[in-house]
């Protein structure tokens, strides 16, 4: 007779010898797999083998790459060498030509400045350059368009190319000798014969009159611009 | 048969019944009921219906020859919990020794099993048969393919059936309740609330036919037992006769028990009778001035949580054997309990 807690039923008491029965345990032959997960490990297996390739494959091209590139490099440090080079001659050729493209001949130039050059009067730069202007509209014409105000405005006003002149240098002596000398400087300029034929546009304008304490000169900067 | 069925079976002296339950959650359903003259046939109709399984699962009573059924009263209940207890117990009180015995102590209330933790009430049951014939029996299953869920002696499967049936049906009186033996015949009164009285009486088919060939003069008990089988003898005039000794027993029980309890019993009711010997019904019932209790199979059915395909299970057909079937499944809701059980 058991005297362990029994939970058997009322009035129901089991008599059967536990020991002597068959082994009825149920073996676990077919388990449940749901398939869908499976699919779907599957498919991000796949997926994460596709994206391995292609990282593999932008690796190799990217090595390609940084070779091709390292092989240029000396290429291009070369070229970026001459361009640099050709920037600096480009511009001062640019200078003379702007000096050679006026209508005098530079040469013919230097020496009708020298002969018109007062004593006492020094040099010290001519330069040249090629430039454009805009025709300045007359005040007729003005008026005109502010009448006709549904009509369009012109996009662009008219231009003119003007061969602009620098001058610089400085004057010795008093004041009212440098004054006088840069004054009689500025009509020869003005009158000389290369320009005979030639139209200012801007006749020869003293841009600058400064002491030179230190020296105990007068700085002078004249420009002109006569048209093509 | 499909997997989750399983078999009710009532494996008695005359007869055996198997009901084939289909659903096992409440409410339980009866889809097929049968009817063996022997244990053998209904056996083989089990096995042959377990279809590709192993086993056939199946709640089976039976009636070792060698059962006891008491109602114990100790004189120092807190005693049963000194291990030797019921070894000295059984071999002064039955003659019975142990250690041969498959042996289950119930209170008479509930029926449940004792528990030897709490208090241990001053009267109870026992219930018991050899384990020899307990496992020649769970043997003779296993080997027809049948896995036993449990195996329960019938008589006290019974006395359970009887208690639930009368809770169920609100009786307030005791009930008699007789099982007929070969050797001795056990007699049971049982209220709703418990058991209250158990006694083995001296008196069987054997002592039957030895009163039969005795009072017609037969040559052997082998011609009575004839004569008593065949069922075309009137023994409504020899009856009385032949049953003296027998009604004398329990007119003496049913003495002792009206004038102990100052209860008065109204019906009887008689288990494992066979058809050919049911003429002793009436006689029983007027030497004890008791009237027969006829189970009200349908409204039981209902308060039992069974519900029964009409087509093909007619519990009339059974006729007593219905109710050792019926008390198998009473105080059992299916595998809910089951499931309780094992946890």
């Amino acid at each position: 007779m058991s005297r362990k807690k029994s939970l058997e039923l009322p009035w129901h008491s089991d008599f059967r010898d536990a020991s002597k029965l068959p082994d009825i345990k149920a073996v676990r032959s077919v388990f449940f797999v749901s398939v869908a997960p499976i699919i779907v490990a599957v498919l991000l297996f796949f997926w994460w083998i596709f994206i391995e390739w292609q990282i593999l494959g932008i690796g190799a091209q990217t090595r390609d790459d940084e070779k091709k590139a390292a092989a240029m490099q000396k290429t291009n440090d070369e070229l970026l060498k001459q361009s640099a080079e050709f920037e600096k001659w480009a511009k001062i050729i640019n200078e003379i030509q702007g000096f050679v493209s006026i209508p005098a001949k530079p040469s013919a130039l230097l020496v009708a400045i020298g002969q018109v050059r007062p004593a006492g009067l020094t040099l010290s730069q001519i330069s040249s350059s090629f430039e454009t202007r805009a025709i300045p509209q007359k005040k007729e014409e003005k008026k005109e368009e502010k009448k006709e105000d549904d009509k369009p405005k012109s996009s662009a006003p008219k231009t003119f190319a003007v061969y602009v002149v620098n001058i610089t240098g400085s004057l010795s002596g008093t004041a009212a000798q440098a004054t006088k000398s840069i004054e009689s400087f500025q009509e020869k300029l003005a009158s000389m014969d290369i320009f005979k034929d030639r139209t200012f546009n801007q006749k020869p304008t003293l841009k600058t009159f400064d002491r030179d304490k230190g020296l105990d000169v007068y700085r002078f900067s004249i420009s002109f611009e006569v048209k093509q | 048969m499909n997997a989750q069925s399983l078999f009710v079976v009532d494996v008695n002296p005359c007869s055996t019944a198997v009901a084939t339950l289909s659903s096992l959650q409440p409410f339980l359903q009866v889809d097929d009921l049968q009817l063996f003259e022997s244990s053998d046939a209904a056996l083989s109709y089990i096995s042959g219906r377990k279809g590709r399984a192993r086993y056939a699962r199946a709640i089976v009573s039976h009636y070792p020859e060698s059962r006891f059924l008491r109602h114990a009263i100790l004189e120092n209940p807190a005693k049963a919990r000194e291990e030797t207890f019921f070894d000295e117990f059984l071999k002064s009180q039955y003659q019975l020794t142990l250690s041969e015995y498959a042996m289950a102590a119930l209170n008479p209330s509930t029926g449940l099993p004792l528990d030897f933790d709490k208090v241990v009430p001053k009267e109870i049951v026992l219930c018991g048969a050899k384990q020899e014939e307990i496992l020649t029996f769970q043997e003779g299953l296993v080997a027809k393919g049948i896995y036993p869920e449990r195996i329960e002696i019938g008589s006290l499967s019974s006395i359970g059936g009887l208690i639930h049936y009368l809770r169920a049906q609100q009786i307030g009186s005791s009930v008699i309740m007789l099982e007929w033996g070969q050797k001795k015949s056990t007699l049971a009164i049982c209220s709703a609330r418990r058991v209250e009285l158990l006694r083995s009486v001296p008196f069987g088919a054997e002592a039957l036919e030895e009163q039969v060939r005795i009072e017609l003069g037969l040559k052997d008990a082998a011609s009575a037992k004839k004569m008593l089988s065949m069922g075309s003898f009137d023994f409504a005039e020899m009856g009385p006769i032949i049953l003296k000794k027998f009604l004398k027993e329990l007119q003496a029980s049913e003495g002792f028990f009206e004038v102990q309890t100052g209860q008065s019993l109204k019906n009887f009711i008689v288990t494992l009778l066979p058809p050919s010997l049911s003429w002793m019904q009436p006689i029983l019932g007027d030497a004890l001035g008791l009237s027969l209790l006829s189970p009200d199979v349908s409204g039981w059915l209902n308060t039992l949580g069974v519900k029964v395909r009409p087509e093909s299970v007619d519990f009339s057909k059974l006729g007593s054997g219905s109710f050792s079937l019926l008390s198998l499944l009473a105080n059992w809701k299916g595998e809910s309990d089951e499931q309780k059980k094992i946890a």
